[in-house]
């Protein structure tokens, strides 16, 4: 209604304006009263004037941030105050982009210059508390075909950079943020390739987000399950709009197995998070007898070195590489449709030998399985952190060890 | 003491020949001591152990065509309800029962499936256990044979050819009628007829409306449904879009039918073997597996 309005009253303005400029010239000549018409068209002329300026459009929902902005324009007071409302409305945004977990893109060289020490505080606590540091080094990666067969070219060393993980995989609640907020909606945030299907990723009552929602959000009790019914590309879609990205293959391994690399060159890797033998207490697999996910934070005994938990059962993760990304070509496997890799088995997992650090599994990049989740990276060189802070999350990692 | 030593043992196989015992599959008649029946394959087992410990298993038969996934399914099957203890255990009976088992886990752990069952009776491995269900007070005993799909598709075309299918159909009291879902998408035609064929045959076989097998529970079972996603959530809706004649054949014949979707694997890869593909399963998330037999076996209370 007020759309409609506010259109009404230009188009009455223009057509006011309008008609008083004509009828006056018309008049004012014929009547001989060159004046009166002369006075008339500026009347009209002036009101045609004010009904052109530039005006703001309501139908185009200003941003709360381009709103303030707006109003600071507008707004006679002083210079301070308009500095005072830049300040309040930066605030309200880190303390927004803290709320919804995107501390990363708080961290990256150019914005982080720009946030008073408590607000760089708070993303480096986030930073510490939701991912771990996994150390440069060499990682041994299994690859698809080793699901198939033993042969010794199923493992090949990879040299990483460190890391930085997300210690849980995506719950339902963190992905809630992604959906309320647009985040289907945005194209940027979406490769080029799916563009036109996005409108097709919705879940049970037809509502952009997860598969097995409804209505757009989660079902009551499950916010810190694991967000399934995503695919890849959602996945992916998430990872971009937090300011980070899906997980590689050997940063998953290296984050999983913790490897250690002996004087002599050898590299030594745990078949499970916790060790070289499954024990079912440590995660939810289909020996665990849950039969369905399960909170992220249950299994706490099952994390990693480095406090990474859930690597192993309740969902697959979707990795940012190929499925056969690292096979040799000439023995790679046929499928299909092209593939994505994922690791870490699910609740569903029946063989224990598939929920290992080394396991690898793929899938096609659409498919929105009830089996499947995920957990994001960023390369450590990717943020500008404080140099105590790349040390402290070591100690943490050094603790962990211990 | 030698010559004594040979005498002894010609007296017992003449023994054994002398007392013949009744095979239970196909009432044709054999040595006592023999494994296999001579005339159709069945073990002799299941003829004396109902002759001695008075024991008549429920006889349930797995049918379907070549590779459509009986013997995964049936693998996985055994080890599934032998490792949990809730509503229906099972106990194998014999090292046959649990080389079943012991094959199809040991090649889905190594991620492929188990090899193609041969097509002579005389190779196929039988299923015999005592289940344990909390619908009847007392344990009972079910027999299942791991058939050949070309065994069973050569009986069905042409009569006769295998006597030991013909002689085990008929004395069946239900059953499990498998179908490979990926091929009902590729090639929907052959697999309407093929199953169309095989109730038929069923039918023809034991046509009586009371006791026949249009009164007998026929569970149909689609397979490797994780490539196939639309049967998995709804099995019946997807025979209808597919197989609408199947649908129709089984409403006019089959009293006691349903439809299940059942997949092992979570996603396949494949590889060419000798001109042939050979699918690889990438991950074992059993789905649906339990559901069909549990069905099957509350119809037969």
């Amino acid at each position: 209604m007020q759309v409609s309005a506010h259109n009404l009253s230009f188009t009455l303005t223009r057509l006011v304006g309008g008609l008083c400029c004509f009828a006056g010239v018309v008049w004012g000549f014929s009547a001989g009263n060159w004046f009166i018409g002369v006075g008339a068209a500026v009347v009209g002329l002036c009101f045609l004037a004010v009904s052109t300026a530039p005006a703001v459009d309501p139908v185009k929902a200003p941003s709360r941030t381009s709103v303030n902005r707006y109003s600071v324009g507008r707004s006679p007071n002083s210079v301070h105050s308009k500095q005072s409302s830049k300040d309040n409305s930066t605030e309200m945004l880190v303390a927004e982009m803290l709320d919804q977990g995107r501390y990363t893109l708080l961290l990256r060289t150019g914005i982080i210059e720009n946030l008073s020490d408590s607000q760089r505080d708070a993303a480096q606590r986030m930073l510490t508390e939701s991912m771990a540091l996994t150390p440069a080094g060499r990682v041994m990666l299994s690859t698809a075909t080793l699901a198939v067969s033993k042969s010794a070219t199923s493992l090949i060393p990879i040299d990483l950079d460190a890391t930085f993980i997300d210690r849980f995989p995506i719950s339902n609640r963190e992905f809630e943020q992604f959906v309320s907020n647009g985040g289907y909606e945005q194209p940027s945030l979406w490769c080029a390739d799916i563009q036109s299907m996005i409108g097709q990723f919705v879940d049970q009552t037809g509502h952009p987000g997860p598969r097995f929602w409804w209505n757009g959000i989660y079902s009551d009790g499950e916010a810190e399950l694991p967000v399934v019914g995503v695919n890849w590309y959602e996945a992916s879609a998430y990872g971009r709009w937090v300011g980070k990205r899906l997980v590689s293959d050997p940063e998953w391994v290296k984050a999983a197995s913790w490897p250690l690399e002996s004087p002599d060159g050898r590299i030594i890797q745990k078949n499970y998070p916790w060790g070289d033998n499954f024990e079912a207490s440590r995660a939810n697999v289909w020996s665990s007898g849950n039969h369905r996910t399960t909170s992220i934070h249950r299994f706490a005994t099952g994390g990693s070195v480095g406090n990474v938990y859930d690597l192993i059962g309740n969902v697959w993760e979707w990795l940012h590489s190929d499925f056969d990304a690292w096979d040799d070509p000439r023995d790679r496997l046929a499928t299909d449709e092209p593939m994505k890799s994922l690791r870490g088995g699910a609740f569903d997992t029946y063989f224990e030998n598939q929920a290992t650090c080394n396991f690898q599994s793929g899938d096609n990049p659409l498919a929105r399985r009830r089996n499947i989740g995920f957990r994001c990276a960023i390369a450590a060189s990717d943020l500008a952190i404080t140099p105590g802070h790349d040390s402290e999350a070591a100690a943490d990692s050094m603790d962990a060890t211990e | 003491m030698p010559k004594q030593g040979i005498t002894q043992l010609n007296s017992f196989r003449l023994a054994g020949v002398v007392s013949q015992v009744e095979c239970y599959i196909c009432g044709e008649r054999n040595n006592e001591n023999a494994e296999k029946c001579r005339h159709c394959s069945a073990p002799m087992s299941l003829a004396i152990q109902a002759k001695s410990q008075k024991v008549h298993p429920t006889m349930i038969a797995m049918l379907g065509s070549r590779s459509a996934g009986k013997t995964s399914y049936l693998g996985m099957l055994i080890d599934m309800l032998s490792r949990q203890n809730q509503q229906l255990h099972l106990i194998a009976n014999g090292p046959s029962s649990i080389e079943i088992q012991q094959s199809t886990i040991a090649a889905l752990r190594q991620g492929r499936f188990p090899e193609t069952t041969p097509e002579h009776p005389s190779s196929w491995l039988w299923l015999a256990c005592q289940v344990h269900s909390n619908l009847r007070r007392k344990p009972f005993d079910v027999v299942l044979p791991d058939m050949s799909g070309e065994a069973v598709a050569n009986e069905v075309n042409r009569e006769d050819e295998c006597p030991l299918v013909r002689a085990y159909l008929g004395k069946c009291a239900g059953a499990l009628i498998v179908v490979d879902a990926t091929k009902v998408l590729v090639s929907e035609r052959e697999e309407d007829f093929s199953v169309m064929k095989t109730i038929n045959y069923l039918c023809e076989l034991h046509g009586d409306q009371r006791k026949g097998w249009s009164n007998r529970p026929v569970a149909i079972v689609y397979t490797k449904t994780d490539q196939c996603e639309s049967c998995l959530e709804d099995v019946e809706a997807f025979t209808k879009q597919h197989l609408k004649r199947l649908w129709q054949h089984c409403q006019d014949h089959l009293k006691r039918h349903r439809f299940f979707a059942t997949t092992l694997a979570g996603a396949c890869a494949f590889r060419w073997k000798h001109g042939e593909r050979v699918d690889l399963p990438l991950r074992i998330e059993p789905r649906g597996v339990i559901e069909p037999f549990e069905w099957l076996l509350n119809e037969l209370a």
